[in-house]
């Protein structure tokens, strides 16, 4: 071991003991109280109002098979996972994706009985091969759902209930808004449920296998 | 005492001495652990931190921040109503109250990374500069992880 090497297994020991004292010092502090906003604490139930809603006679170009015409319905005796979001969110989608990853790990043998799609409602700034390329990083073989024509894709989301704008402000910055919910569609093309942001992937998986099973 | 020894005797000298500073010296010891960012996909613009700010012995506030992986980072928070989700910049920041935890979380506080560079892989460590309202400059490094750090989150999600 050289001097480096020296140098630098001192001060990892340093370093280690550091961040032992530093957390420490936080863990016995007992006046420390939790604040801040508990995102999990209220989420908003699923609407329930949308199951049972027909969306299987909606197509839009799927860009990961050359825009080939995708119906929004499962394979036979499959189901279809739904989740409209755009590849430039930070925070949701990214969570609700890896959640998703998370359940289809949860599916083991049925995970081949599941497929997903993700619906960009930000078509300006996610193409075909952007999106493609997200929505596969966090699913082997998902569908990007890509339309430019606004009508076509409102009315599906109408179709969803789901609410989303994009809105470019003064500054040039563009903030979108968006419903987080994810959707469970069946072989009919009829939505059988959803979920509500923060969904935890082992409900989510256990709700699948318990509709491929019914 | 030979020239070894008196090396490391100095090299831990100067980081017990970081130690010092770093937690118990100055008015405002914060504490910032479970520092951690999901790994993107390719191509993605974007990227989101995430961890736990303890205030020290005064109130204080979380500014801003910087990353060598990031355009621009700014501190946002994720807001619900009736299912839909918004995103915007904090005005004024976020407050951290002396000797408690705030909590930057999916869905909830987080610090916005613009502009991201180059991917985040898993197992990677990204380094964020955290500005606050006392002056103080923590550079602390991100775990990336696929997901949502283990340990000792109170949600288990």
């Amino acid at each position: 071991m050289g001097l480096r090497g020296i140098q630098r297994a001192a001060t990892t020991i340093a370093i280690v003991a550091l961040a032992t004292a530093c957390s420490t010092a936080a863990t016995d502090d007992t006046t420390s109280t939790t604040s801040g906003v508990d995102p999990f604490a209220a989420q908003p139930l699923p609407d329930a109002s949308i199951l049972g809603t027909e969306v299987g006679s909606f197509v839009l170009p799927d860009a990961s098979d050359d825009d080939t015409p995708f119906a929004i319905r499962a394979d036979d005796d499959q189901l279809l996972l739904v989740y409209f979001g755009f590849t430039t969110c930070p925070d949701v989608c990214p969570t609700t994706l890896a959640d998703v990853r998370t359940a289809f790990g949860g599916l083991e043998d049925d995970a081949d009985m599941v497929d997903f799609a993700m619906i960009t409602i930000d078509p300006d700034r996610d193409s075909g091969d952007l999106l493609t390329q997200y929505v596969q990083f966090y699913v082997d073989g998902a569908h990007a759902l890509r339309t430019d024509d606004e009508d076509a894709l409102r009315s599906v989301a109408d179709a969803f209930d789901v609410s989303y704008d994009v809105v470019t402000l003064a500054d040039g910055t563009i903030e979108v808004q968006h419903s987080g919910y994810l959707y469970a569609v069946d072989d009919a093309g009829i939505i059988r449920t959803s979920w509500a942001f923060g969904a935890e992937p082992e409900a989510i998986a256990g709700e699948l296998v318990a509709l491929l099973r019914s | 005492m030979t020239d070894v020894p008196r090396i490391r005797l100095i090299t831990f000298s100067a980081a017990v001495a970081l130690l010092l500073a770093a937690c118990t010296g100055g008015a405002n010891d914060l504490t910032i652990d479970d520092v951690w960012a999901r790994s993107t996909p390719p191509g993605a613009e974007t990227a989101a931190f995430y961890m736990h700010i303890t205030g020290g012995d005064d109130d204080n506030t979380l500014l801003g921040a910087t990353s060598p992986v990031c355009g621009m980072a700014e501190i946002h928070e994720t807001t619900e109503t009736d299912g839909t989700m918004s995103m915007a910049p904090v005005q004024g920041g976020i407050p951290i109250p002396a000797g408690e935890t705030v909590m930057l979380e999916p869905g909830g506080f987080h610090v916005m990374c613009m502009g991201l560079v180059e991917p985040l892989v898993a197992g990677d460590e990204v380094l964020v500069e955290l500005q606050f309202e006392s002056g103080e400059r923590s550079t602390v490094e991100a775990s990336v992880t696929d997901d949502e750090m283990s340990g000792d989150m109170d949600h288990d999600h």
